[in-house]
């Protein structure tokens, strides 16, 4: 069978003939990390803690921006080269990378032993087929945001941090109703990620409806059911009929700002909302994310994960560097440094000083009891786009029913390649 | 006149405002602090243009992402491939106008062509082979692929064409070699466009964002546009050193134009047979 | 001043001043240019091109299919239609930013006092990245965030959806991409302009030639070739125009801004489907390499220039 990098090798060897070709540099002992382009203090002590557990390893981490480290992330994997040795994934793109080999399994690395020590839902998110193949880094999940200053000059009681006093989506219209303000050019609800499958699925799940089938390759019968449908109808209907909704505000960056700059007097968001709202004039208050009268709570989680390259020349580097990253001390200090939810359920414990207060509370409520991982597809990346696209549109006026028939037959089409 | 004068001033004002508006809506963000940023601009008014409070800090952190190494970086990296590639195209340019061979609008439509094909087609070859040469993170790789461009070699080759075959052929009378004629007589009389030229050149590395992220991803071979997006991760975009990268690298790439326009008009007025 | 007629009509016929030189010489000149051209360009097209004749197993394999690939693209409607959303924007932006940039440099040709500031201002908006350009103005234009549709508001009109209305959106492309690039092509159709003699517009105005007769009769022959270079250059460039599109409509809303380089990249990052997306980039190339052709033929230099 021809491969591709045959065909490419043949070439340059063509050229290498031709003198201009040197063999390629050797890795040493150099462990190449491809990383997400957090800031410095989120990245830097990590890695320099890998290091100091083991003796010899030189990490040489790239950071990319978050525009494009997919695409020159897929260029290299593509491309079949050793390089990178480890890379971050997105949880749900676990199968996507796995079908296509360009994940080694964690579990002979960390051990049945080391797996255990994770939640379920970030095991979940990061298995294809029963094997554990890529190593969870975080999770997450989402909350109800309120603007406590808006609340109060609406006369409205605040909502309560009880995730039993959950709020149906009902409610929540009404309240968001009586809190927009066009006067004012307040929003009385926004989403922080308004066309993402991470924060809309959870609509549909609330309402019962399936969102992929159980092999995951159709879309059809499930992103077209009855209820999906109806789900995003009455979320398309907070932008067109109800208008408590900015419609077009596509952009997260932006979408954050409103809620920032008090604009938005309820803001469903993801957990590290608080972190990032550090020096603003803001008073918020969070609540249970709200779920559909009739139908169950269920809030999105997940988050990203590390991937092993099974062709890196530098296998036993990159191993420790796995087996150190699932070390309950580093998984500790990795969360406290993003002030994110711990992977591992054992560190609320441990950790419970930085996880004080009704917020933290709620977080790990509806991690362990509503949190719902996206649905496990290799074909994730196309389920994602196609589907945001609908749900731009739906949000600008078109009709459910119709649009969600031609996402699922789009996203069908493009699946097929993974039945074999 | 006065009025054609007046008007011209004009007209090249609302043109200014135009397209500098933005920009200096840019500009100013990057002295406001973060909360001040968006809190006018869904107004517009003086507050959208005036900032009320005015801070430094997002130009004090910006060796935060690296920011100065990444604008040492591109300078050497968009100049080397301006100085090589002006030499490298025009000469070619220059045959392609002056000489005659065989093949030889085969060749110029494969020199036109290799400049149409879209980018991401090739990346894959691309890195293939700048990996097999051992190139992966090296200036080698940021600048080589770069320096001969189909575009601008027809840039060159148009002007050189345009030339008067008698210039040419008074200079070989004289006994001039072909080097000696590119290079002390039709490069000199050519200015604008090599100006042009090496702009192109130098706006192409100072923009390159993918082929850089592809080739040299390493922290020291950083080019000023990754390391302005460093400012956005998926959770938090520092905005004000967003603006305050980006103001800089514009200010910065707008001074080889500013020092090299005023070559403009050199052009062929002087000209003729000497 | 001598008249020069050089070669008979059409730039591919006439190779130029034509004049003899060993072959050493003339390899001398190509060669640098040819070989980063064959090396870094040519062989990796070629690569391409094959490549597109192919798809690849999920395990990387690769798999002939022929002209399968592109029997696919072309039996999709969904192809078609972003074949016609792309002529129609450059149908638009091409002629548009070509006419634009002629304006500019002939407004700020003749010197004046803070005239080179102007050409710098002119200039400044193609040092920004069209990523900065796409997420600038997506915030300036944005309804809810955004100064522009403030200004909208309180002259009385309707606020705009701009990218993310269905009619505004491609139009919105247009614009934006030649608020940055307008000033690129203008420094080019400068150096020609300032090309031309100052001696021949004295004689044109001697003899009682207006403004606009001097334009056309001294001024457009001669900027012919700096024309065919911009208009060309342009139509390349804007053919593979797609970040904008990738960063904020991803080919909508509604497929308003479908571009068939949008739909190469997503076919290749999103889809996975190396081979489909390379018979997509072919697909371009062939496009641009026609309506190039066109354009050169129909700005072909007459051969001659005048004294």
């Amino acid at each position: 069978m021809l491969e591709r990098r045959t065909l490419l090798q043949g070439t340059t060897a063509a050229l290498g003939a031709a003198g201009l070709a040197q063999p390629a540099l050797a890795q040493g002992r150099e462990v190449q990390v491809v990383w997400m382009g957090w800031p410095d203090g989120q990245v830097l002590p990590i890695m320099q803690e890998i290091e100091r557990r083991n003796a010899g390893m030189r990490l040489r981490v790239e950071r990319f921006p978050f525009g494009e480290i997919f695409q020159a992330i897929d260029v290299r994997l593509q491309a079949r080269s050793p390089s990178p040795d480890i890379y971050i994934v997105d949880g749900p793109l676990t199968a996507y990378y796995a079908v296509r080999r360009h994940l080694a399994e964690i579990e002979p690395i960390i051990g049945r032993e080391g797996m255990q020590r994770y939640a379920p839902s970030v095991i979940e998110q990061g298995s294809v087929g029963g094997r554990l193949m890529s190593l969870p880094l975080y999770t997450s999940s989402s909350v109800l945001f309120c603007n406590a200053r808006l609340f109060r000059q609406a006369g409205i009681p605040i909502p309560s941090a009880d995730p039993a006093k959950r709020m149906t989506w009902e409610e929540t219209l009404e309240l968001a109703r009586r809190l927009t303000n066009p006067a004012a050019q307040t929003w009385g609800f926004v989403v922080d990620q308004a066309d993402r499958p991470y924060s809309i699925l959870p609509f549909a799940q609330s309402k019962g409806a399936s969102m992929l089938s159980a092999d995951g390759f159709t879309a059809t019968g499930h992103v077209d059911s009855a209820l999906f449908v109806e789900a995003m109808r009455w979320y398309g209907e907070l932008y067109t009929r109800h208008r408590v909704s900015p419609p077009g505000l596509f952009d997260t960056a932006l979408a954050r700002e409103m809620f920032f700059s008090g604009r938005a007097a309820m803001f469903l968001a993801i957990d590290g909302i608080p972190a990032l709202a550090g020096g603003r004039d803001l008073e918020w208050t969070a609540t249970a994310h709200p779920y559909f009268a009739g139908g169950r709570a269920v809030t999105p989680t997940g988050s990203w994960h590390i991937g092993v390259n099974p062709r890196g020349t530098n296998r036993a580097m990159a191993d420790a560097f796995i087996r150190s990253y699932a070390n309950p001390e580093v998984v500790a200090m990795q969360t406290r440094v993003r002030g994110a939810p711990p992977t591992m359920p054992a560190l609320w414990q441990t950790m419970a000083a930085d996880y004080q207060g009704d917020f933290w509370a709620l977080v790990k409520h509806e991690i362990e009891t509503t949190g719902v991982p996206r649905p496990a597809t290799p074909g994730f990346r196309e389920y994602e786009d196609i589907l945001r696209i609908a749900i731009r549109e739906i949000v600008g006026g078109a009709d459910a029913g119709p649009r969600l028939r031609r996402a699922a037959q789009d996203i069908d089409r493009e699946l097929q390649k993974y039945r074999t | 006149m006065k009025g054609a004068v007046v008007a011209r001033y004009v007209a090249l004002s609302v043109i200014l405002v135009l397209l500098v508006a933005p920009l200096a809506w840019l500009f100013i963000s990057s002295v406001r602090p973060a909360s001040e940023i968006f809190r006018w601009s869904h107004e517009f008014g003086w507050r959208t243009f005036v900032p009320a409070e005015l801070t430094l800090q997002n130009y004090a952190t910006l060796h935060e992402i690296g920011y100065w190494r990444a604008l040492r970086n591109t300078i050497f990296v968009a100049g080397a491939t301006m100085v090589l590639g002006v030499l490298v195209n025009a000469a070619a340019g220059f045959a392609f106008a002056v000489f005659r061979f065989r093949f030889q609008r085969t060749i110029f439509v494969l020199v036109l062509l290799s400049a149409m094909m879209p980018f991401e087609g090739i990346v894959i070859p691309l890195y293939t082979l700048v990996r097999a040469l051992g190139l992966v993170d090296t200036y080698t790789a940021l600048i080589l692929p770069e320096v001969a461009s189909g575009f601008v070699i027809f840039l060159f080759r148009q002007f050189f064409a345009g030339l008067p075959r008698e210039f040419y052929e008074a200079a070989r009378v004289d006994g001039a070699t072909w080097p000696v004629i590119f290079w002390r007589i039709a490069i000199p009389l050519s200015w604008p466009v090599v100006v042009t030229g090496a702009m192109m050149l130098f706006i192409m590395q100072w923009e390159a964002f993918f082929w850089p992220l592809v080739a040299a991803p390493s922290p020291d071979y950083t080019l000023v546009q990754i390391a302005i997006a460093r400012n956005r991760s998926m959770e938090e975009t520092a905005w004000g050193r967003m603006f305050s990268a980006t103001t800089l690298a514009c200010l910065i790439a707008i001074v080889p134009f500013l020092v090299f326009q005023r070559f403009y008009l050199r052009g062929l007025t002087a000209g003729g047979i000497k | 001043m001598t008249v020069a007629a050089h070669g008979r009509g059409g730039w591919l016929r006439d190779s130029g001043i034509g004049t003899q030189a060993g072959t050493l010489m003339i390899a001398l000149f190509l060669a640098p240019a040819l070989l980063g051209l064959v090396a870094f360009r040519l062989v990796p097209i070629a690569i391409a091109l094959v490549g597109s004749l192919f798809g690849e197993t999920l395990a990387g394999d690769l798999v002939w299919r022929g002209l399968g690939n592109f029997e696919r693209l072309l039996g999709d409607p969904n192809v078609w239609h972003s074949v016609r959303v792309t002529l129609l924007f450059n149908l638009l932006i091409n002629p548009l930013q070509v006419l634009i940039a002629f304006g500019l440099a002939l407004l700020v040709l003749r010197p004046a006092p803070g005239i080179g500031l102007f050409r710098a201002a002119f200039f400044l908006p193609m040092t920004l990245s069209i990523g900065l350009t796409a997420m600038l103005w997506d915030i300036l234009l944005n309804q809810h965030v955004g100064p522009v549709n403030a200004l909208i508001a309180q002259l009385g009109f309707a606020r705009q959806g701009f990218f993310h209305d269905e009619n505004q959106a491609l139009a919105t492309m247009i614009v934006i991409a030649s608020w940055k690039g307008c000033g690129y092509w203008m420094i080019f159709l400068l150096a020609g302009l300032a090309a031309i003699p100052e001696e021949l517009h004295e004689a044109a105005r001697i003899d009682g030639a207006s403004a606009w007769q001097r334009l056309r009769y001294v001024t457009l022959p001669l900027m012919r070739r700096p024309l065919a270079f911009v208009l060309v250059a342009d139509t390349a460039a804007n053919f593979v125009f797609f970040a904008p599109v990738f960063i904020l409509t991803s080919g909508g809303p509604n497929g308003a801004t479908d571009l068939l380089m949008f739909r190469a990249y997503e076919t290749a990052f999103t889809f996975g489907d190396w081979g489909r997306s390379l018979a997509l980039s072919t697909i371009i190339l062939l496009i641009v390499a026609a309506i190039a052709a066109v354009e050169l033929r129909l700005l072909r230099d007459d051969g001659t220039q005048a004294g």
